[in-house]
């Protein structure tokens, strides 16, 4: 079976790093991009099966981002996770309105965090299969 | 008795004219120019004698016949007299001393005329009481020059008066622009200081705020990566390193949860935290505390029993969460052993929840220090213990739903912390 890739875009190098790290332990392709422009790019060019958007970014912030890869035909449903920092929880809601699936708050948790990623992947397929 | 009239006698001055007045009448009468003299001496004095100030003094004047002929009588009314009137009495013909009330007393003398044959005409009569009545000329000035006098006086005094009023009046209007221009000085300091200090307040919070950020982003790959190795995704850990790597592991959460209380206290201190209000069910809110909190409870093998009604307010749905896990974490943190029991009450407008252990507890003399910041009671510090700002911050919470706390608690057999809401945030 071909391996899921997942689009991680952070400005942090080291939280790529970590995020990276722990998505590849678990056997996922992982492409990088450092900014929200960078990644329309990337997910553009590559079909990708999840998304991992930190909010907080420069050129282009996480919202926006998502509202304009959501525009793309083949991202209409794959799920886009948002990771925001504690600071700007209360724009949960914003998160999910400008189309994100879901979101997670820093600092990861190794130990949750890859199981909370498969979960999403995991309703996907079902919604996939289903229909 | 024909009365020609009645002097009061009320002054000096009107002694005199009382004095001229017989006099003048007693020559009418054809009485000797010597009998007149001594009519009005008589008159004179014994007006003086009974003139007392303030009390009603009067000389009644009149003709009385007896026998034919006519006599002058005079009624003299006043105070007692201290007068020998033994000589007095034999001028006469005769003299009364009546005593009245209020030590008030009447002398009435008559005397027959000289001439047997004199018989008062209407006409006389009337021109008598007419001078008797009149005021004499030196009355009539004096009287004008005492109103005179008197007006004078209260001219003076209104003088007076207006000249003090006017000099308050120009003392005041000093003050005032003394008064007005601290004002205006005070008012602009107020002012330049009002802004200073929210000029200040808002760097704080601006500060606070990013400072909190920059200690956030570095902390985010400490406990990540520490917990990357901690798991062994990096190969595997003996036990002494993994103990050693998992309180770094804990010190690092320490200190996130200690910048995230930092972070919201700022925030509600500088009024930028505004509560998010919209409907929300308090039992659902509730699972959701539950479940983030059954493996902790678990693991102290402590009952976990949550009773909250299926009630929905109009509140900020995740400040309630904030304080109901604060509370309830803490009410597990200091329980040994026993049950944490979370229960919750509808109560008029407002909604009671009460979080109850059989912890530690806390002894009487701390209550006061429950809710201040960095305040940590030396018999509740265990191990992992919180950052000090958890209660101040939970107080906070609290106050910004409108909402208050309170606490009970009895040493070493447990606490009950409640907090009351208003189920409808805005009413």
């Amino acid at each position: 079976m071909e391996r899921e890739k997942i689009l991680v875009v952070d400005d942090d190098k080291k939280n790529r790093y970590l995020v990276s790290f722990l998505l590849e332990k678990e056997g996922f392709e992982i492409i990088i991009a450092t900014n929200g422009l960078e990644r329309i790019e990337a997910a553009k060019k590559q079909q990708v099966d999840l998304i991992i958007m930190h909010i907080k970014m420069p050129k282009m912030n996480g919202y926006e981002a998502t509202r304009r890869i959501r525009r793309l035909k083949k991202y209409k449903s794959i799920p886009i996770i948002a990771l925001t920092s504690y600071a700007v929880m209360e724009d949960k809601e914003k998160v999910m309105k400008a189309g994100c699936t879901g979101y997670m708050s820093k600092p990861i948790t190794p130990e949750i965090f890859t199981e909370e990623i498969k979960k999403f992947l995991e309703v996907k397929h079902e919604k996939s299969n289903s229909s | 008795m024909i009365e020609l009239g009645k002097i009061l006698i009320k002054d000096s001055s009107s002694i005199v004219e009382a004095r001229n007045k017989i006099h003048l009448l007693a020559k009418d009468l054809r009485f000797s120019s010597m009998s007149a003299t001594r009519l009005a001496t008589i008159t004179s004095d014994l007006s003086r004698s009974i003139y007392q100030e303030g009390m009603e003094s009067s000389l009644t004047v009149g003709f009385e016949e007896r026998k034919d002929i006519f006599g002058l009588v005079l009624i003299f009314q006043g105070k007692r007299t201290d007068l020998n009137i033994k000589q007095t009495e034999l001028f006469f013909d005769n003299l009364q001393i009546l005593s009245i009330k209020d030590g008030l007393q009447k002398i009435r003398t008559f005397k027959y005329l000289t001439e047997p044959e004199f018989k008062p005409t209407e006409e006389f009569i009337s021109m008598e009481k007419e001078r008797l009545i009149r005021l004499s000329r030196e009355e009539l000035f004096n009287e004008v020059k005492r109103k005179n006098e008197e007006l004078l006086k209260i001219i003076d005094e209104r003088k007076k008066m207006w000249e003090k009023l006017q000099d308050a009046h120009r003392r005041l209007e000093m003050e005032k622009t003394k008064v007005d221009r601290k004002v205006k000085r005070r008012t602009q300091q107020f002012q330049k200081a009002k802004e200073e200090a929210e000029r200040a307040n808002q760097m704080k919070s601006i500060f606070l705020a990013s400072m909190s950020h920059e200690l956030r982003t570095p902390l985010n790959s400490v406990i990540g990566f520490t917990g990357i190795v901690l798991q062994g995704l990096a190969g595997e850990l003996n036990d002494e390193q993994k103990e050693q790597l998992g309180m770094a592991y804990g010190s690092a959460k320490h200190l996130l949860s200690l910048i995230n209380d930092l972070l919201d206290i700022s925030k509600i201190e500088s009024g930028e935290l505004k509560p998010d209000i919209r409907e929300f069910n308090i039992a659902e809110a509730g699972i959701e505390i539950r479940d983030s909190l059954k493996i902790m409870a678990e693991e102290k093998e402590l009952e976990l029993i949550f009773n909250i009604p299926d009630i929905s307010i109009f509140s900020d749905k995740r400040r309630f969460e904030q304080i109901l896990l604060n509370l309830v974490n803490n009410a597990i943190k200091f329980t040994e052993k026993g049950k944490v029991e979370v229960k919750a009450v509808e109560k008029d407008e407002n909604i009671e929840v009460m979080i109850k252990d059989t912890g530690i507890g806390i002894k009487k003399e701390d209550f006061h220090k429950l809710f201040q910041p960095f305040v940590q009671l030396e018999y509740t510090i265990t191990e992992g213990a919180g950052t000090g700002l958890g209660l101040y911050l939970t107080k906070n919470l609290v106050q910004l739903l409108k909402g208050k706390i309170q606490m009970e608690s009895e040493y070493r057999k447990g606490s009950t912390f409640t907090f009351i809401l208003p189920i409808e945030y805005g009413g």
